[in-house]
C-alpha cells in the first residue's frame, strides 16, 4: 500500500489495455498485473474500471474475448485484440504522443 | 456495428449465462489477488480481507460491466415501460379518453388512408406499370356512347386502326366490363365479366396461373373465340381452386366457353375498384351483351383504350406522334360516323385530339359523389388527432408540473436529463402504442363497413379490408408521430428543471411558471376553436341525415322485400321477359304473408335514372323549350305494393299489354306542370324522339309524387308506362309487399325464382329499408363519423378546461384567500375564474365559427334542408360549446368560491 500511485487521466486506460493486448491474449488479472509491472508500479488499474472497460472495448468489437485455460489450469477469459482494435491502438497511440508533446511543450515553454 | 448488436442481444437474451460468465470472470481475478499476496506471505485469511477491500463492491463492478455491454438499455426500457403502466392506472380516466382518442385519430385515418392507398396511389400489378397511359379524345362522336364516366369510348373499328398503324406503342389494348351470367355446378349467378382484346394480357405482361392467357390467336373474327380465362380470385372463390376447371365448358349467357386459364394471382384487372371475375374475348361481344351488338359499327363507341408506350417515349411526345396518325384515321372515320352531322361539327370531329393520361395505377373512374365523403372524413379524423395531440400535450404538461418534485428528486440524486427525457417519452408512447392497437383494428373495422358499401352500393369491387403492410406502416407512423408531438415539449420542459428550485417547492420557480400556463391556455383556445368546427360539422351532418330520415319518399318502405333478375342476359326476347315476369308475379302472389307484388324495370332509390322529352297533348312548350320527364317501366299493382297513393285514374292491370290501347300513368308533379288546370285522365303523352310524334299514349291514372332514383334528388315530373307495353325489356325489379317480417320471405322468393328457370341468377335480395338505407349511407357514415368525433372532441375539451382551470384555482388559492379577508363576494371570486375561462372559450369559440363558416361552403353539396351559414347552427354549436364550458369550469369554480381565508392564508 506505499507504492507510489497516479490516477488514470480520462481515455488513457482503453489504450493500455489494448497496448498490453498487442503483445498477445491475456485475461484480466493479467493485464492489470502487466500494466503495473511494465509502469514501474506507478500505474494501479482497479478492478472497477478494468472489467467495465474491458466489456466496453469488446461491444465497440476492438478486442474479442474467448475462454481458455490460465498458467494454473483455470478457466479464465481471455482477451485479444481484433484487426479493428489493432487499428484503433495506432490511432490512439499517435494522439496520445501528440498530447503529450504539446503538454510538454507548453509545460516547457509557458 | 454487428458486434454491438450481437453482445446487446446476446446479454438480453442469454442472461443467465452472461451473468455466469461475469461472475466467473471476477471470481478468477480475485482468487489470482489473492493467490498473490499468499505467495508474498500474508496470511490467506488476511489475504482474502485484503483483497476484498482493495476490489470495492463487487456488484457495482458488475453493475458497470453490464452498463458497458448495453444491457442498460432494454432493463430501462423495460423500467420505464412497468413505471408507465403504473402511472396510467393511477389516473385511468385520462389513460381511457387518451387511449379512446387516438385510436379514433389513428382508425380513421388509417382506415381512409388505406383506402386512398388502394384506389389512388397504388400501382398497376403488371409490368413497368409506369409505361402505361390511357387514351382519350373528348368532342363529339357521332353515334352511340357506352361511358362509365372514366373516359372516352372508342369503337372497336377505331380501336383496329389505331392498335395496326400507331407509332409509339409496343401495345394497345382494349376492354369493356359487363355483367354476365355464369352457370356452373348447376348454379347460376352473377359474375363480373371483361370482354378484352386478344393482346390485354400481352401487353400488361400477365401471365397465368394455370393454363394459359389470351393471345393475338384468340382474337379473330367476330362470334368466334368461345374462350374464358378466370381470375385467381374468382377461381379461389368460385371453384376452390380446383385445377380440373381447365379446358371444361363453362355456361356464360346461355353459350358454352372453354376455360383455357386462370390469370395470376394479385391481378385484378386495369380498372380501379373493380375485379374482373371473368375474361371474354371481345369477338363474342354479341353474346356477352344481348340486344346490342355493335362490335363492327364505327359509330358504337364503348372500348376503353389503354397503351403501353415503346420505351423512349414519354407522354408528351407520344401524343406529338400520334395526333397525325390519329387525325387520319377519323378522316376515314368520318365517312361513316359523320353522315348525320353538319359540316361544322364533322370539322371538330376530325380535329379531335388524342390525349394521353398516365395509366400508372389503372383507371379511374371518378366516383366524386363518394370521394368527398371520404375527404370530409379524413379531415375531421385529422383535426380529432390534432386535438388529442394537443389535448395530451397539455395533460402531459400538467402531469410534469405535478411531477415537478418527483422529478426535482431524480435530478437531484444523479438522474441523466436524457433519462429523464426518455422516461417521460416512454411514458407518452405507452399511450400512444395502446391507441395506435387499438386503432388499427378500429380502422380494420371501419374499412370493412367501406369495403361493403362500395361493393353493394357502388358495384365496386377489389377492396381489401384486412391490415396490410401499407396501412400498418402508415398507422405506425402516424402514431409515433402524435406520440413524440404530445411528449416531446413536456419532456424537454421537464428535463430543464432546476432542481433546488423546484425541490424547494415554488418560490424561484414561480416566474417561469407565468409563460407556462400562458401555453397551456393558447393550446386550450386552439383546442375549443378546433373542437367548434367539429361540432358545427356534427350538427350539420346529424342535421342532415335527420332530414332526410324525415323526407316523404312517397313511398311506404316497411314491409317490401326486393330483388333482381336479368333474363336479358340468359338470352329471353322482351317477350319472354314479360311473360316469366307475369309467372313469378302469380307464384310469388301465391305465398303465404303476401299481400302484393309487382316489378319494375328500374330499382327505386338505386341512382337508375331514364328520360326523355315527351309530346303533351294541348300543351305547347315555350320555343326552344321542350317537357323533360323521368319514366320506369312497372308492372300490375305497383303503387298498391309500393305503397304510393292513387290520386285518380286507376293503375295497370294485366289487361294493359303489347297490342292494346298504350296507357300511361303520371305523377302529380308532371300533371301540376304541363296539364295545369285540366284534368289529366283521358288525355294523351307521346315520347318525342325528335319526329315530333301524335300524342296516343293514354293517361288512366295520376299519383303522388314518389322519390326514385335517390332519396335527396328532388321530385321529378314523372311518367310510368306498363313493363308489358315496353319493346326492349332486359332486367326487372321485383317488390313484395309482406305481412310478415320481410326478409323471412327471402328463401321462398328464391325458390320460386329457382322454379321458374334454374339458370337465371337472383341478385341484390334486400329489403327496402335496407336499400334506402345504403341509398344514405354516405350521410349515415358523415352523421355518425363527424358525431363520435366531435362528441370526443368535446369530452377532450371539457377534460382539459377542467384540468388547466383546477390547475390555476390551486395555484391562486393564496391569492383568492386574501381577496375574501379582503371582503370580496363569492360572486366575484367566481367572475375572477370564469373569466379565464370566457376568455378562452370565447376566443376559441369565435376563431372556431369563423373556420366553420369558411369551411361550410365546401360541405354544401353534402347537406341536405340545413344551412351551414344559418344563425341556427351557429347558435346551436355555441350552446354546445357553452354546454362543455360550464361543465368543465363548475366545479374548480364552486372550488374556488369556497376558499376559506383562514385556512388559504395559513396555509405555506
Amino acid at each position: 500500500m506505499t507504492e507510489q500511485r497516479i490516477d488514470l487521466p480520462q481515455g488513457t486506460l482503453d489504450l493500455l489495455i489494448l497496448r498490453t493486448l498487442a503483445l498477445g491474449p491475456e485475461h484480466g488479472w493479467a493485464i492489470s498485473k502487466r500494466i503495473h509491472q511494465v509502469s514501474s508500479k506507478v500505474l494501479q488499474v482497479q478492478q472497477g474500471s478494468l472489467y467495465p472497460a474491458l466489456h466496453r472495448l469488446e461491444r465497440r468489437g476492438w478486442i474479442k474475448a474467448r475462454w481458455g485455460a490460465s498458467d494454473n489450469n483455470r478457466r479464465a477469459k481471455f482477451y485479444e485484440l481484433t484487426g479493428a482494435g489493432r487499428k484503433q491502438l495506432e490511432t490512439e497511440k499517435t494522439e496520445w504522443k501528440k498530447l503529450a508533446a504539446a503538454i510538454a511543450q507548453v509545460l516547457e515553454t509557458a | 456495428m454487428r458486434t454491438d448488436l450481437w453482445i446487446r442481444l446476446r446479454s438480453l437474451f442469454r442472461r443467465k449465462t452472461v451473468e455466469n460468465e461475469l461472475d466467473a470472470e471476477l471470481r478468477f481475478h480475485f482468487d489470482q489477488h489473492v493467490k498473490k499476496l499468499v505467495e508474498s506471505g500474508v496470511p490467506i485469511a488476511e489475504a482474502r480481507r485484503r483483497a476484498r477491500l482493495e476490489f470495492g463492491g463487487l456488484d457495482q463492478v458488475k453493475e458497470e460491466c453490464r452498463d458497458a455491454r448495453g444491457v442498460r438499455f432494454f432493463e430501462t426500457l423495460a423500467q420505464d415501460v412497468r413505471f408507465g403502466f403504473h402511472m396510467l392506472r393511477k389516473s385511468p380516466g385520462f389513460a381511457f379518453v387518451a387511449v379512446l382518442t387516438l385510436a379514433l385519430g389513428i382508425g380513421a385515418n388509417t382506415a381512409i388512408f388505406s383506402l386512398a392507398d388502394q384506389t389512388l396511389l397504388r400501382l398497376l400489378p403488371v409490368n413497368h406499370p409506369e409505361q402505361l397511359v390511357v387514351l382519350q379524345s373528348p368532342g363529339p362522336s357521332g353515334g352511340r356512347t357506352t361511358s362509365d364516366g372514366g373516359g372516352t369510348p372508342f369503337s372497336y373499328p377505331l380501336y383496329k386502326d389505331l392498335r395496326d398503324a400507331n407509332p409509339v406503342f409496343s401495345g394497345l389494348l382494349a376492354r369493356y366490363p359487363v355483367p354476365v351470367s355464369v352457370t356452373a355446378q348447376a348454379q347460376t349467378g352473377l359474375a363480373d365479366g371483361e370482354l378484352v382484346s386478344g393482346n390485354y394480357f400481352d401487353v400488361l405482361g400477365v401471365g397465368p396461373a394455370l393454363g394459359r392467357v389470351f393471345n393475338g390467336a384468340d382474337e379473330t373474327a367476330p362470334g368466334a373465340n368461345p374462350v374464358a380465362v378466370l381470375s385467381y380470385g374468382y377461381w379461389a372463390r368460385q371453384f376452390g381452386s380446383n385445377p380440373g376447371i381447365l379446358n371444361t365448358p363453362l355456361t356464360v349467357n346461355g353459350i358454352s366457353l372453354t376455360v383455357v386459364g386462370v390469370s395470376r394471382a394479385g391481378f385484378t384487372g386495369v380498372q380501379v375498384g373493380e375485379a374482373p371475375d371473368i375474361f371474354i374475348p371481345v369477338t363474342i361481344k354479341a353474346e356477352m351483351t344481348p340486344n346490342w351488338d355493335g362490335l363492327e359499327d364505327r359509330r358504337d363507341h364503348w372500348l376503353a383504350i389503354l397503351g403501353r408506350l415503346k420505351p423512349g417515349f414519354d407522354l408528351r411526345r407520344a401524343q406529338a406522334a400520334l395526333q397525325p396518325v390519329y387525325h387520319a384515321i377519323l378522316q376515314s372515320d368520318v365517312i361513316i360516323t359523320g353522315t348525320r352531322m353538319s359540316a361544322k361539327t364533322r370539322a371538330i370531329y376530325v380535329d379531335k385530339k388524342i390525349i394521353l393520361d398516365p395509366g400508372e395505377h389503372g383507371r379511374m373512374i371518378l366516383q366524386s359523389d363518394e370521394e368527398m365523403p371520404l375527404a370530409v372524413l379524413w379531415t375531421l379524423a385529422g383535426i380529432i388527432l390534432l386535438i388529442a395531440t394537443a389535448n395530451l400535450a397539455g395533460l402531459l404538461l400538467a402531469r410534469s408540473e405535478a411531477r415537478q418534485r418527483e422529478m426535482g428528486v431524480r435530478l437531484a440524486l444523479g438522474a441523466g436529463r436524457a433519462r429523464i427525457v426518455r422516461q417521460l417519452l416512454t411514458e407518452g408512447f405507452l399511450i400512444t402504442g395502446m391507441g395506435a392497437v387499438a386503432g388499427l383494428t378500429l380502422a380494420s373495422a371501419i374499412l370493412r363497413i367501406l369495403a361493403n358499401h362500395l361493393e353493394n352500393g357502388l358495384g365496386l369491387r377489389a377492396f381489401d379490408p384486412h391490415l396490410d403492410l401499407g396501412m400498418l406502416v402508415f398507422g405506425v407512423a402516424l402514431a409515433i408521430f402524435t406520440g413524440l408531438a404530445f411528449s416531446l415539449p413536456p419532456a424537454i420542459r421537464s428535463s430543464h428543471l432546476n432542481p433546488q428550485a423546484s425541490l424547494k417547492g415554488q418560490g424561484a420557480n414561480a416566474s417561469n411558471r407565468i409563460p407556462r400556463v400562458h401555453f397551456r391556455k393558447v393550446l386550450m383556445t386552439s383546442q375549443i376553436a378546433l373542437t367548434t368546427v367539429l361540432l358545427s360539422a356534427a350538427v350539420l351532418f346529424v342535421g342532415t341525415l335527420r332530414n332526410l330520415e324525415r323526407v316523404n319518399l312517397g313511398l311506404r318502405t316497411d314491409h317490401v322485400i326486393e330483388f333482381q333478375i336479368d333474363p336479358g342476359l340468359n338470352r329471353y326476347s322482351p317477350a319472354q321477359t314479360v311473360a316469366l315476369a307475369d309467372r313469378l308475379r302469380d307464384s310469388i302472389a301465391a305465398l303465404p304473408g303476401v299481400r302484393s307484388v309487382s316489378a319494375a324495370k328500374l330499382p327505386v332509390l338505386e341512382d337508375w335514372d331514364e328520360g326523355g322529352t315527351i309530346v303533351v297533348e294541348g300543351y305547347v312548350p315555350h320555343p326552344g323549350d321542350h317537357v323533360d320527364v323521368r319514366d320506369n317501366r312497372v308492372g300490375p299493382a305497383y303503387f298498391a305494393t309500393m305503397g304510393t297513393p292513387l290520386i285518380s285514374g286507376r293503375e295497370f292491370t294485366p289487361n294493359d299489354r303489347m297490342g292494346s290501347q298504350k296507357v300511361a300513368v303520371i305523377n302529380q308533379k308532371l300533371a301540376s306542370l304541363y296539364f295545369a288546370g285540366r284534368n289529366p285522365l283521358g288525355l294523351h303523352i307521346a315520347q318525342d324522339l325528335g319526329n315530333s310524334p301524335r300524342p296516343d299514349i293514354e293517361i288512366v291514372g295520376v299519383v303522388q309524387d314518389s322519390k326514385h332514383s335517390t332519396v335527396r334528388g328532388p321530385v321529378e315530373p314523372y311518367a310510368y308506362f306498363p313493363y308489358a307495353q315496353t319493346p326492349d325489356l332486359g332486367s326487372l325489379a321485383v317488390y313484395v309487399r309482406t305481412n310478415q317480417e320481410p326478409a323471412s320471405l327471402a328463401p321462398a322468393l328464391r325458390n320460386v325464382v329457382r322454379q321458374a328457370d334454374p339458370n337465371l341468377a337472383m341478385f341484390k335480395v334486400r329489403t327496402l329499408v335496407e336499400q334506402v338505407e345504403e341509398n344514405t349511407f354516405a350521410d349515415r357514415m358523415l352523421s355518425a363519423g363527424s358525431l363520435c368525433i366531435g362528441g370526443l372532441a368535446a369530452l377532450l375539451a371539457a377534460i382539459g378546461l377542467y384540468g388547466l382551470m383546477a390547475y390555476v384555482v390551486s395555484r391562486r388559492t393564496h391569492e383568492i384567500g386574501i381577496r375574501r379577508a379582503i371582503g370580496a363576494s363569492r360572486a366575484s371570486i367566481a367572475w375572477l375564474i370564469l373569466r379565464e375561462v370566457a376568455w378562452m372559450s370565447g376566443a376559441g369559440l369565435i376563431i372556431g365559427l369563423a373556420l366553420a363558416y369558411s369551411t361550410g361552403r365546401l360541405i354544401e353539396s353534402r347537406l341536405f334542408g340545413i344551412n351551414p351559414s344559418s344563425p341556427f347552427v351557429f347558435a346551436a354549436v355555441a350552446a354546445l360549446i357553452a354546454g362543455v364550458v360550464l361543465a368543465a369550469g363548475w366545479l374548480p369554480t364552486r372550488k374556488a368560491t369556497r376558499v376559506d381565508p383562514m385556512v388559504a392564508l395559513r396555509y405555506e
